[in-house]
């Protein structure tokens, strides 16, 4: 079975570092897979274990620098080929910038020229964006079906057998590959790599590719215009306990006016 | 009568085989037959050790030879406590006395006195021979019956008391029991006039035959019996040694000893051709028997089971699923199993049974036979995180983390040079510049830079060296040094850390380095050096009880304050150091409370060997037992001089109404620093 | 006149978007199309004299993909923008939607401006909430919403609701489960209460459950609570070895804030603390800090939130 995990190289929101300006340094703030891509990682590895064949991790840039940061962009893919993917791809340009219509494009275009895969995994969003419908969008681009949120992946006679864990129901349904799906934060138990295995995986084959090396181009339908970070972390407003109700009012009102609670 | 006045007439020797001449080859075949099974036994062993490797030539002999000294005959350790010293050694004795005199008795009658005619066991030699060999199967029944008397009352707890332990037990008493009877008899037969009181037991027990009217002949029949009996048992325990716990005699007395390591125990072994190893995708550290090294295989048979590791270890007290000594048992069972054996399987070998290990290192210290209780478990931990094994999930967190970010919290590094920058401006602490030379680095440590409850103990100490005067700085490439990745059991990720600091220190000119945390201390000291990475380091208990020595500090005022303090495994039991930081406590005036186990006996906080950064959600927690044994001593304030320590107590502090302090914060606030630590907090 | 296709699984989810759906269609000139899986004549009461138009799919099978059908057939030439409440099964259909139409699509939009030339500006929280992300947008677009987030008129009058027959899509359902509503999984809890050793006994942990009964919250602990005391299973453990969580609020009753426990739950957008102890690191983790016992203010909080939900 040829098995293609989506992995995004994500921005890590704990090691945000910000410009003067006031944006997001996408020079300094730290890249990793992001946080859930690496259960779609291990999903994939297991469903190998489990069926054979042979993952591979498709990636595309979401962040430009492609030349500033190809280093930490290899670093990430290193850390899927580390955890046991057998090659990696990635699309590598400028002009994409996040936009999730044009990174599925890319991906579809990257996955259509490796010669199209039996299964597709993403994670159900990113640690940075959380856009959560490049899967979806990647199934309608490659006409394939899309089998959203699963939570469980059980392999069946010649298909699978997929929970989707949705806000108020476990729902399973019959899926037969060729097909995409996305998994939750629970769908499998990532081991993060070692120094040792992202030094062993050295040799596994991690190759980039430009839009123009596979013939497409953005939509021009959307851009990214700005990325501000929000100026503090943590506002630090002390309320004083010793008179319980005074203090109860105040903080009740706080959380309502920052929109968290009903009051 | 005296051997002087012996008349010449009767001149005493012994006469060999009376009453069993006919026996004779009966005991040749017997020797014969003990001499393969021990030769078989040994050859066993030996294959079992080595596993295909060569046998190596040990180095430095004088050193090792004081060893077997030391550990051997002299047997420092057994004697750490008194019971089983006297014990062990009555029996040790005793039996050497025996089997000294049994050879000088086989070399007389097997090759003087065949070959030349000639005796060397007569007269005041022979009577002399006679009470040294009575003494000897005396010391070797006391101590037998010491023994049982022991392990009947139990007095040392989780001693196993099965057959082999009946065996060995029993095996000896009834040597020296039928010893002293063949004995008696021979006396009785022929030597009556002279062997009071040199042969007192066999002297004791003729004159009963004689008092109760036996005649010698009618003791023959019995002797004969006796006779074979306790030559074959004899000379068939021996052939059997390499088959029972009596071989460690020979494993531990000879050999561990003999190759015991002549570094200290606590720079724990690195992993040999670790870069060829990672190159060639080979196991780091063991999975399998045949993955232990030739030392440890042979450690394990050094075993005897005496309990002492697992009554001294933290974790099995706090009811973890750890116990030393049945560890080393497991491990045992399965390099006898076959070099293919799994190293982690369930019970004593559960994967939880590893990681529940502190590092403490207390099994370590009580061992008499001189296994090496966490480099076996490191070991295994390396297999285990090099295979991608039973890894707890905040412990791969860790490792990703040290990898990643140069801390094991997680935390952003810029949070520790956002503090630094703090304190260098607040302090007037510079940042070590290349070319400048200062007295020394502080490696402030990750636990202290990054918890906010810790960076007091660093600008404590920071504002007492800049009052003495010292030249001292922070560096900016401050990063994890590297000790949780190798307590976890990641050598890898360790080795290239040490690479790094290492470049990274080396940019810089100073006369030592200087941390307040014990685990950095060991690292710097003993461990990084295995990778060629060594700078001199002190302790922040040493630099400041120094630094008062020479005046060049005033403590602060804590008198009429009780305090307890608790030493850390890293810096007491592994390093030694224990009088500085009680110098400086003294030095306040405040009122030292030693707890039951203190100095190098300490017992662990529960932080070590990488506990900080996840839970073995079993059992009690290791620092709620130790903070318990702080309260004991009626003191309110722990004063602790390493930051995981500080961590643990304080988690504990609210539940005992503890106060926790560092010595340096002692130091420099005296009562004041109590009054700024509420308690609990 | 362009269209702003407001979809929704039922009635419910469509007035949950229909005021981000009336915003634009406002801005941009649009009429407002309302579009749901389920409903009947209580879709038409729902989003009368807002849409001017409302279908209620009939079919078997999916949802997703009879909702994707569903989109197809009412979005027409002249779409502005489809919307829908951010929940699973319309982020999907959506996105599906927009990949086949080549139109783009953001997700949990917060702000929604018309820019020049036609263009629009949307914005969406990133980093986890530590920032905001601005697209520059060419109609037509796809968009979710956090349910509720954009106010809706009042619906007046009635609307005629067309039957919208898409047959049977899909794959093949084997089996729906309803989620139990108490066993909350606090890492996807939009609100969890944390509780600490400040706590004295099992008993006292009432407190912290009634609060979390008024807020809607799941209730968590730190290590203590799990590992030692055991006085609550250890999938409510929150902390670098355990749970992490990321809820929009966290409410961190007598919790000390260890490192290792606020690895945990750093990603909690507005974290609130409280605690006797002012020296305590959750301190400084903390957008508010209540300094003080929590058996008193706990209390109060309890009797505050009773008299505001009466």
């Amino acid at each position: 079975m040829r098995i293609a995990a989506l992995v995004k190289v994500a921005m890590d929101p704990n090691l945000m570092k910000v410009e003067p300006s006031g944006e997001v340094s996408l020079r300094q703030t730290a890249m990793a897979i992001a946080e859930y891509d690496r259960n779609a990682v291990q999903a994939a590895l297991d469903l190998r274990d489990k069926l054979g064949g042979q993952v591979a991790a498709l990636s595309a840039s979401t962040w430009g620098m492609s030349s500033e940061r190809r280093k930490d962009y290899e670093a990430a893919l290193r850390e899927a080929l580390a955890m046991g993917v057998d090659e990696a791809h990635m699309v590598l340009d400028d002009s994409l910038t996040g936009v999730p219509l044009d990174t599925a494009r890319a991906l579809a275009a990257l996955a259509r020229s490796l010669g199209g895969f039996d299964v597709y995994i993403a994670s159900e969003g990113s640690s940075d964006m959380v856009s959560g419908q490049v899967a979806p969008m990647l199934a309608a681009i490659l006409g394939l079906p899309a089998f959203t949120y699963v939570k469980r992946i059980e392999p069946e006679g010649g298909s699978l057998r997929l929970t989707r864990d949705l806000e108020d129901a476990l729902e399973t349904l019959r899926a037969s590959p060729p097909l995409v799906m996305s998994v939750t934060g629970e769908s499998s138990k990532p081991r993060l790599p070692t120094l040792m295995q992202i030094r062993r995986a050295f040799s596994k084959p991690l190759k980039f590719y430009s839009l123009a090396d596979l013939g497409v181009s953005p939509s021009g339908r959307a851009r990214r215009t700005a990325l501000r970070a929000l100026v503090q972390k943590r506002k630090n407003v002390y309320i004083d306990g010793s008179k319980p109700d005074e203090a109860a009012s105040k903080l009740i009102a706080a959380l309502a006016e920052e929109g968290v609670i009903r009051a | 009568m005296i051997p002087w006045q012996l008349p010449l007439a009767a001149v005493p020797e012994i006469k060999y085989y009376l009453f069993v001449q006919g026996l004779y080859p009966l005991i040749i075949i017997e020797s014969i037959a003990a001499a393969a099974i021990c030769l078989y036994g040994s050859y066993r062993s030996f294959s079992r050790w080595l596993m295909g490797q060569p046998i190596p030539i040990p180095d430095h002999l004088g050193a090792r030879l004081a060893n077997v000294l030391r550990y051997s005959f002299a047997q420092v350790k057994v004697w750490r406590h008194r019971l089983p010293g006297v014990i062990h050694s009555l029996i040790f004795w005793g039996t050497t006395l025996l089997l000294i005199g049994t050879i000088l008795d086989a070399i007389e009658s097997e090759i003087t006195l065949r070959l030349f005619h000639a005796r060397f066991l007569i007269g005041p030699v022979y009577l002399w021979f006679k009470l040294a060999m009575n003494i000897g199967g005396l010391m070797l029944i006391a101590g037998i019956l010491l023994a049982y008397y022991r392990r009947a009352r139990r007095i040392t707890p989780n001693l196993p008391m099965g057959p082999m332990e009946h065996y060995m037990l029993l095996s000896l008493l009834t040597i020296a029991i039928t010893g002293f009877f063949l004995d008696s008899v021979n006396t009785y037969a022929y030597r009556m006039s002279y062997m009071f009181p040199y042969d007192i037991v066999g002297y004791s027990l003729a004159s009963l035959y004689r008092d109760l009217g036996i005649t010698v002949a009618q003791l023959v029949p019995a002797y004969r019996a006796v006779w074979l009996f306790h030559m074959t048992l004899a000379i068939m325990s021996i052939g059997f040694i390499p088959y029972t716990k009596f071989s460690h005699i020979f494993v531990h007395g000879g050999l561990n000893v003999l190759y015991y390591r002549l570094e200290p125990p606590s720079a724990f072994r690195p992993v040999e051709d670790l870069q060829g190893k990672v190159e060639r995708g080979e196991v780091v550290g063991a999975t399998t028997a045949s993955e232990l090294t030739w030392k440890e295989r042979l450690d394990l048979d050094a075993c005897v089971k005496c309990a002492r590791c697992t009554n001294a270890c933290p974790a099995f007290a706090s009811g973890k699923p750890l116990s030393p000594m049945h560890l080393v048992q497991a491990l045992r069972e399965a390099v006898h199993a076959g070099p293919s054996s799994k190293l982690v399987s369930d019970g004593p070998l559960a994967p939880e049974a590893y990681w529940s290990c502190t590092t403490c290192g207390a099994c370590v210290r009580e061992c008499p036979a001189m296994i090496h209780h966490v480099e076996l478990i490191t070991d295994v931990r390396r297999g285990l995180v090099s295979t991608g094994g039973a890894v707890p999930e905040g412990l791969s967190q860790a490792l990703y983390n040290v990898m990643r970010l140069g801390n094991p919290f997680g935390f952003d590094p810029d949070e520790r040079t956002r503090w630094m920058e703090r304190v260098s401006t607040d302090l007037g602490i510079p940042f070590a510049e290349p070319g400048e030379e200062y007295d020394y680095i502080y490696w402030v440590g990750c636990n202290t830079a990054y918890d906010p409850n810790l960076r007091p103990v660093a600008e404590s100490l920071l504002r007492l060296l800049k009052r003495a005067g010292v030249k001292v700085a922070l560096l900016r490439e401050e990063t994890c040094c590297g000790e949780p990745a190798r307590r976890i059991g990641d050598e890898y990720l360790f080795s290239e850390n040490a690479r790094s600091v290492g470049e990274a220190l080396s940019r810089y000119r100073f006369k030592s380095l200087l941390v307040s945390c014990p685990h950095g201390y060991n690292n710097f000291k003993h461990e990084m050096p295995l990778y060629g990475v060594r700078f001199d380091v002190v302790h922040h208990t040493q630099l400041l009880s120094r630094l008062v020595a020479e005046g060049r500090i005033e403590p602060a005022d804590a008198s009429g304050i009780r305090v307890t303090y608790h030493d850390p495994c890293y810096l007491a039991r592994w390093n030694g150091i224990l009088e500085e930081p009680r110098s400086l406590i003294r030095a306040t005036g405040a009122e030292l409370s030693e707890m039951a186990r203190h100095g190098a006996d300490s017992f662990c906080c529960g932080g070590g060997g990488a506990q900080f950064f996840f839970d073995i959600k079993i059992g009690e927690r290791v620092s709620k037992i130790r903070a318990s044994q702080a309260s004991a001593t009626g003191a309110d304030t722990v004063v602790v001089a390493c930051p995981f320590c500080n961590s643990m107590f304080r988690s504990e502090a609210q539940s005992f109404g503890l106060r926790v302090l560092d010595v340096a914060q002692l130091l420099e606030g005296g009562r004041g620093a109590l009054d700024q630590a509420p308690r609990g907090t | 006149m362009s269209r702003v296709v407001v979809a929704g699984r039922n009635p419910q989810d469509v007035s949950s978007a229909i005021g981000f759906a009336k915003m634009i269609a406002d801005a941009s000139g649009s009429s407002v199309v309302a579009v749901a899986l389920s409903g009947g004549d209580e879709l038409g009461r729902a989003v009368a004299g807002i849409a001017s138009e409302a279908y209620a799919i009939s079919g078997s099978g999916h949802a997703p993909e009879l909702m994707l059908e569903a989109l197809g057939r009412v979005a027409g030439p002249d779409l502005y923008a489809v919307v829908s409440p951010a929940l699973k099964d319309l982020t999907d259909a959506l996105a599906r939607f927009s990949a086949g139409a080549g139109i783009p699509m953001l997700t949990e939009v917060t702000e929604f401006a018309r820019g020049a030339g036609g263009e629009v500006t949307l914005r969406r929280a990133a980093m986890a909430g530590r920032a905001v992300a601005e697209y520059s947008v060419v109609p037509p677009f796809a968009a979710t919403v956090a349910p509720g987030r954009f106010p809706a008129p009042q619906p007046s009058g009635t609307i005629e609701v067309r039957r919208l027959d898409v047959g049977a899509r899909g794959p093949e359902v084997l089996g729906v489960e309803p989620k139990r509503r108490e066993g909350v999984d606090i890492s996807s809890a939009d609100i969890v209460v944390g509780v600490g050793r400040g706590f004295r006994s099992k008993e006292d942990l009432s407190l912290a459950f009634r609060l979390a009964e008024l807020l809607g919250a799941a209730v968590g602990c730190s290590r203590p609570i799990a590992a030692d005391y055991g006085w609550l299973p250890e999938d409510r453990w929150i902390g670098i070895s355990a749970k992490k969580i990321r809820p929009k609020l966290y409410i961190a009753l007598g919790i000390s804030g260890a490192p290792q426990h606020m690895a945990g739950a750093m990603d909690s957008k507005l974290i609130v603390a409280v605690n006797k102890d002012k020296n305590a690191p959750i301190f400084q983790y903390a957008d508010y800090g209540v300094i003080g016992d929590l058996y008193q203010v706990v209390p109060a909080l309890i009797r505050r939130l009773e008299e505001l939900r009466r």
